[in-house]
């Protein structure tokens, strides 16, 4: 059993001592977590709490909502035991979440344990995004191993948190050299769970690409849900004259005509044709240093709710040198391992007796 | 378990906690040697198919499998056998595993492929050794694939090829691969178009007759020629006849040569630079090494240049631009000449020409006005255009494709799948040399499952069918048959005649084709279904970008005639539902279909004018042919396409008005005021206040002629404006302010600006308010001193402009981040909340740091919370370095989204802001005198 598991019932009926009435769940729902559970449910109070605990399994927010509890009604002994009861139960099942933050742009550790440090315009670019504000492209340049590709996970946690669009990722790197641009679009399709390109049947074959991609656009437009497309490994690769040409045109078509479609570009170096540049979206991955680790410790204890003093940031960050041998230059999949096992250290729930 | 308070986290706590922790990073221990014996094999190949993988240990166990199947991803082929990849990290340690030639060609042995595998190719053709592979009989994809071997065995294996002589030859290739495609292996005939084209460019071959007399013509002429046009409809075989072309010289080295097509997104209708700058790519592939790297750098120097201008798009900035585009011309043509000397025919072809005609007569002409100065620079410069339309009012060397050539058929059955000559020129001398009728053919016989390969095998009544049609309907009755084709016979009736509608989405298959076809369509579901099925006749519809079934437009242009004639009732009640499906719905789509059925139907265009909107233009553009000539020329206004004369002898004093503003926006957006005041002369009579007054009086801006352009602007505006439409007069007004600035008379500038801004707060026009506020804020600001009367005036607009954009959403405050930045240094102290959000939205300018700093520390001395405990804040304030790669700057930006703005720090920073923008104005000068 998922979620609360055996726990569930004795937690709804807590809930209901806890909470007397509805505008009082409601205005915790909406205070603690920023949800308005009028979006699910406006009928009586028992319709309320179980749209409040759907809600929590269905999106994996069990701990957020427990940590909510705790911080709303600590003087309510039964809910705090069964919410006591309830964090066990998530540790023991492997479900326990120790980390979230209110906007899901905000996150510095993802699913995973991927640290994602700084990449402020990387956030900023992706909530222009999502609130389509006229730009459907974005390019994330960096040099290689500075984590370029690291931006597909914040994406990937975006989808599984704002769950209003859907996501196809194709990662140059591991498609054969000689691949056709209409196996990418087949691919692209199978995720987006559209019908795959018919093959061509004659005409000009410089212009398929324009016809597989009208094929792609045509069947995003026309569905309800946005569609974001991540291509990556342009870092990695040297693309075939085609396949540049498929994604300059995927691209250019997102950013002149298109309401639902989204691209993003994960390091493309070469400028786009000027017109196309001048209309996208753009970050540039900067080298890692010190203080973008003070940063993210800064962030992290911000959204654990504990003051950042200077010294804990210090005293983090240099643990977390002496952990990788004060190499930001180096292996970043280790470094953010580094910062989310300390991370998680200064984030173990010891609570005073 | 404990229910208390959260323990807070203090350093001690801290450290008590990490020393508890143990080594946080573990690593995790290397896989064994005997799990890598699948991987190893997977190495060799560009995918695999998991089932037939013969690992290098035959003995090799589940362990083995288990490491291949995660280190591996699966491959969309489109076919129903799964591929799957190794992962590159993991191959290349499996690779460096093997480590030899040896073990890499037995690798490659141990899988042989069938269908061939790219890499595994590659890498034999290096291990199987002896020397090095010869690069040059290989073709363009066996060369991608040995750069991918050759990159995964750096390292590994010595005396590998050159990468950069492999990618050197990618890059060539690449240039003639388009070429190869289209012309394709059966081209045949066109021998005179062929002769044409060599004459032209000055390429046949030496001795001949006719060399003799293209000679005695440069001597006579010189040697610029205007451009060349291939013309003919679409699929005649226009752009095969070029990439044929070209690929003859090719080898010869003769000629140099760009192929463009106006299809693809490396071209821009409205920047002819795009041309030069991919024209640079493919120049790099023919020069020689040298000169080769010194395109490519060129090449991307130009980009980036042309990249930046293109954001500059108005005033002075496009004047700049303008300036630019020569420059790069002479750039380009002092490059060419160098390269390869002033002897060397340069083809410049450009394919799809109709896109840029269909787009605009203004934009044809600026490309005109290009190719003129390119040509100047290049005397040996020949301009090959390939287009379905003709060109008028150019001087142009014709070459018409009206049909093709009986040789040219044939090959054009055979590249079709008629792969017998016999059978092919049996077909063409039945049916004739129409692409479309033998396409149409093919079509059929494919639908009967009849072998292509052979006539032999076409059943008798099938070859009687094809072989005893009536030449003059031929096409009608091809069509025919192929909807007889279609199985279900509620899907023939949504084809024919439903397709009169220019899109077929489920929704209009219900309400709009049900009744007037003559079907039942239940619900939904059904709905659907029909649609799936129209959506597989892939010989009639193709899908378009918003997943709507269209027409194949070859079809259509032949076929809407035969719909209308066979069954005019119907087309007339399929019009009259999709006027009412649509005219209830609100969107841009259904209000340009809803506008297309009323003019098809025959309503007099100035009934639509209600409906209109701009957003339409795109959404009608390639549907003004279907209409009656007097819609033409209505829609033709309103666009800004070119038409057939027959429709502009039709066209009302409005539609006419409305053709002349369209010009003379694009001439202006050119750069061309005086051409733009030219074409205003074609109107006569002018509506008052209307947009040919704001046309004239921003070319008399342009012109620099201010007396001219405030006169302009105060006789639109002299009649009661209200009649107009408030945008114009919002523009009017704000240009009118900007001329009186521009010279000097602040004060009447402030009051214009003053006036436009009191009309948009009227007419609730956000964007128009944020323009006009910030400019008059400027103008007040330029004009106060330390004049205390003035300062009062520029005190009480900054808070009535304050009071006015902060109810507006956020996004109106985006219009125009330049604007936004002078509101945000004018309103700062009188509301923290409008700067923070302004700063936000538009985002700040480049401030000095210490000014920065102090604006935090006075942030922080008033407000409530303060702003220790955030550790950036702290260290900008205590004069640390910035605790971010932004520094002090991005430390602000943080502290604006997390803290609430007080109204000291918002002065602070408001002044700041003033001064950082006084630091960009361009004079350098300051526009205030503060």
């Amino acid at each position: 059993m998922s979620g609360f598991g055996p726990n569930r019932a004795a937690l709804v009926d807590v809930l209901s001592d806890a909470f007397p009435n509805p505008e009082m769940l409601h205005a915790f729902a909406f205070m603690h977590l920023n949800l308005n559970i009028r979006k699910f449910t406006d009928g009586p109070l028992l319709n309320a709490i179980i749209a409040l605990v759907e809600w929590a399994e269905s999106g994996g927010h069990e701990s957020r909502l427990l940590a909510a509890l705790r911080e709303a009604r600590d003087g309510h002994e039964m809910l705090m035991i069964q919410v006591a009861i309830c964090e066990a139960h998530l540790e023991r099942t492997g479900a326990a979440v120790w980390y979230w933050t209110a906007d899901p742009f905000d996150a510095c550790i993802l699913k995973g344990h991927v640290a994602l440090f700084n990449r402020n315009e990387l956030r900023r670019a992706l909530k222009q995004l999502e609130a389509q504000e006229g730009r459907n492209v974005l390019v994330v340049r960096g040099e290689r191993g500075l984590g370029c590709s690291h931006s597909l996970e914040l994406v990937v946690h975006l989808r599984a948190q704002l769950r209003n669009f859907r996501l196809a990722s194709v990662d140059l790197e591991t498609v054969p050299a000689d691949v056709e641009p209409r196996s990418i679009v087949i691919d692209i399709a199978q995720q987006l769970n559209i019908a795959a390109p018919p093959p061509p049947r004659d005409g000009q074959a410089p212009r398929w690409n324009h016809d597989l991609v009208s094929w792609l656009v045509g069947d995003i437009e026309a569905a309800d849900e946005p569609a974001w497309i991540v291509i990556d490994g342009f870092d990695h690769i040297s693309p075939r004259q085609e396949i540049v040409e498929l994604v300059t045109s995927l691209a250019e078509r997102a950013a002149r005509k298109c309401v639902k479609l989204r691209v993003i570009l994960l390091g493309w170096s070469a400028m786009l044709p000027p017109p196309l540049e001048a209309r996208v979206l753009h970050e540039r991955i900067m080298p890692m240093r010190r203080e973008v680790m003070d940063d993210f410790f800064t962030q992290f204890l911000e959204h654990k709710k504990q003051p950042p003093s200077p010294e804990t940031v210090r005293r983090a960050v240099e643990t977390l040198e002496q952990e990788v041998s004060g190499d930001y230059v180096g292996d970043l999949r280790r470094i953010s391992a580094g910062a989310v096992a300390i991370a998680r250290t200064m984030a173990s729930p010891e609570r005073e007796p | 378990m404990s229910n208390g308070r959260i323990v807070p986290l203090t350093p001690e706590v801290l450290d008590q906690r990490l020393s508890e922790a143990g080594p946080l990073l573990v690593e995790e221990p290397p896989p064994p040697d005997s799990a890598w014996s699948y991987a190893q094999a997977a190495a060799v190949l560009g995918t695999f198919d998991r089932e037939g993988l013969k690992p290098m240990d035959e003995d090799a166990g589940g362990e083995s499998l288990a490491f291949l199947i995660e280190n591996s991803v699966p491959v969309a082929e489109g076919t129903s056998s799964r591929k799957w990849r190794l992962r590159s990290g993991v191959r290349r340690e499996a690779l460096r595993q093997l480590g030899s030639r040896e073990a890499i060609r037995s690798a490659c042995e141990l899988n042989p492929q069938a269908n061939g595998d790219g890499l595994r190719g590659a890498l034999m053709s290096i291990a199987g050794g002896p020397g090095q592979p010869d690069l040059r009989p290989l073709a363009y994809r066996e060369l991608v694939a040995l750069r991918e071997a050759t990159m995964l065995l750096e390292g590994i294996i010595a005396d590998l090829p050159s990468l950069d002589a492999i990618s050197g030859l990618i890059e060539q290739q690449g240039v003639i691969e388009p070429l190869r495609l289209l012309a394709g292996s059966n081209f045949r005939g066109r021998q005179h178009e062929l002769e044409q084209l060599a004459e032209y460019v000055g390429v046949m071959p030496s001795g001949t007759l006719r060399t003799l007399r293209r000679s005695a013509r440069t001597f006579l002429r010189g040697s610029e020629r205007p451009p060349l046009l291939i013309t003919g409809p679409g699929g005649i075989g226009k752009s095969t006849l070029l990439a044929k072309f070209i690929l003859d010289h090719v080898q010869q080295r003769n000629v140099l040569f760009a192929y463009l097509d106006f299809d693809r997104p490396v071209l821009s209708a409205t920047e002819p630079e795009t041309i030069l700058l991919e024209a640079a790519r493919q120049i790099a592939t023919q020069a020689d090494a040298e000169d080769a790297s010194r395109w490519r750098e060129l090449q991307a120097v130009w980009t980036g240049e042309f990249t930046r201008a293109a954001q500059e798009s108005t005033g002075s900035g496009l004047q700049a631009r303008l300036s630019a585009r020569d420059k790069l011309i002479d750039r380009f043509a002092e490059q060419v000449e160098s390269s390869f000397g002033l002897q060397t025919p340069f083809l410049l072809a450009l394919d799809t020409f109709e896109e840029i005609q269909y787009s605009s007569p203004e934009f044809a002409d600026s490309l005109w006005q290009f190719l003129d100065l390119l040509s100047d620079r290049l005397p040996m410069l020949r301009t090959v255009l390939a287009g379905r339309a003709p060109i008028e009012n150019r001087r142009c060397e014709i070459v018409e494709l009206d049909a093709l050539d009986d040789e040219a058929a044939i090959g054009f059955l055979q590249s079709h799948g008629v792969s017998d000559p016999e059978a092919a020129r049996l077909l063409v001398k039945h049916l004739g040399c129409s692409p479309l009728t033998l396409s149409l053919a093919v079509e059929i016989m494919r639908r009967d499952g009849c072998e292509l390969s052979s006539l032999a095998d076409v059943t008798r009544q099938q070859r009687l069918f094809v072989l005893n049609m009536d030449h003059k309907t031929m096409q009608v009755e091809l069509y025919r048959r192929i909807l007889s084709h279609i199985h279900d016979p509620a899907v023939q009736q949504i084809a024919h005649p439903g397709l009169v509608l220019p899109r077929v989405t489920p929704d209009l298959i219900r309400h709009v084709l049900a009744v007037p076809c003559g079907l039942m369509i239940e619900d939904d579901d059904r709905a659907q279904e029909l649609f799936a099925k129209l959506a597989a006749e892939v010989s009639l519809v193709r899908r378009s970008d918003d997943g709507a079934l269209e027409h194949r437009s070859d079809l259509r242009r032949a076929m809407l005639p035969m719909m209308r004639e066979d069954a005019p009732e119907r087309v007339a009640a399929i019009h009259r539902y999709a006027i009412a499906y649509h005219a209830g719905r609100e969107s841009d789509r259904d209000r340009a279909e809803e506008i297309y059925h009323r003019l098809a139907s025959g309503e007099d265009p100035e009934a639509v004018e209600e409906s209109w909107r701009p957003a339409l233009a795109p959404l009608l553009r390639n549907l003004v042919a279907e209409l009656p000539p007097r819609a033409q020329a209505y829609l033709a206004g309103q666009i800004g396409i070119q038409v057939d004369p027959q429709a502009w002898r039709e066209a009302s004093r409005l539609d006419i008005e409305r053709r002349v503003e369209q010009s003379a926006r694009e001439l202006l957006d050119a750069g061309r005021p005086k051409d733009a005041l030219s074409a205003l002369r074609k109107a006569k009579d002018r509506q008052a206040g209307g947009p040919l007054y704001l046309c004239e009086a921003l070319a008399y801006e342009m012109l620099d002629e201010p007396a001219r352009a405030l006169g302009v602007v105060d006789k639109a505006l002299e009649p009661a404006p209200a009649r107009a439409s408030s945008g114009t007069v919002l523009k009017l007004l704000a240009l009118g302010a900007r001329v009186e600035a521009a010279h000097g008379a602040f004060e009447a500038a402030a009051d214009r600006a003053d006036e436009g801004y009191y009309l948009a707060a009227a007419r609730e026009e956000a964007p128009a308010m944020l323009v006009l506020g910030a400019l008059r804020l400027r103008l007040l600001r330029s004009l106060a001193g330390r004049d205390r009367r003035r300062l009062s005036r520029l005190q009480s607009r900054a808070r009535e402009t304050a009071q006015d954009l902060v109810e507006l959403p956020p996004s109106a405050l985006t219009y125009d981040p330049d604007s936004a930045r002078i509101v945000m240094s004018e309103i700062g102290e009188l509301s923290p909340i409008l700067f923070a959000r302004f700063a936000e939205t538009a985002g700040l300018p480049q401030l000095r740091p210490d000014r920065v700093r102090r604006a935090i520390i006075q942030w922080n001395h008033e407000s409530r919370q303060g702003l220790e405990s955030d550790a950036a804040a702290l260290a900008v304030m205590e004069n640390q370095e910035a605790p971010t790669p932004g520094g002090a700057m991005g430390v602000l930006s943080g502290l604006l989204a997390r803290h609430p703005l007080t109204a000291g720090a918002a002065r602070a920073l408001g002044s700041e802001v003033r001064h950082a923008l006084r630091d960009e104005s361009p004079s350098g000068q300051a526009d205030e005198i503060d």
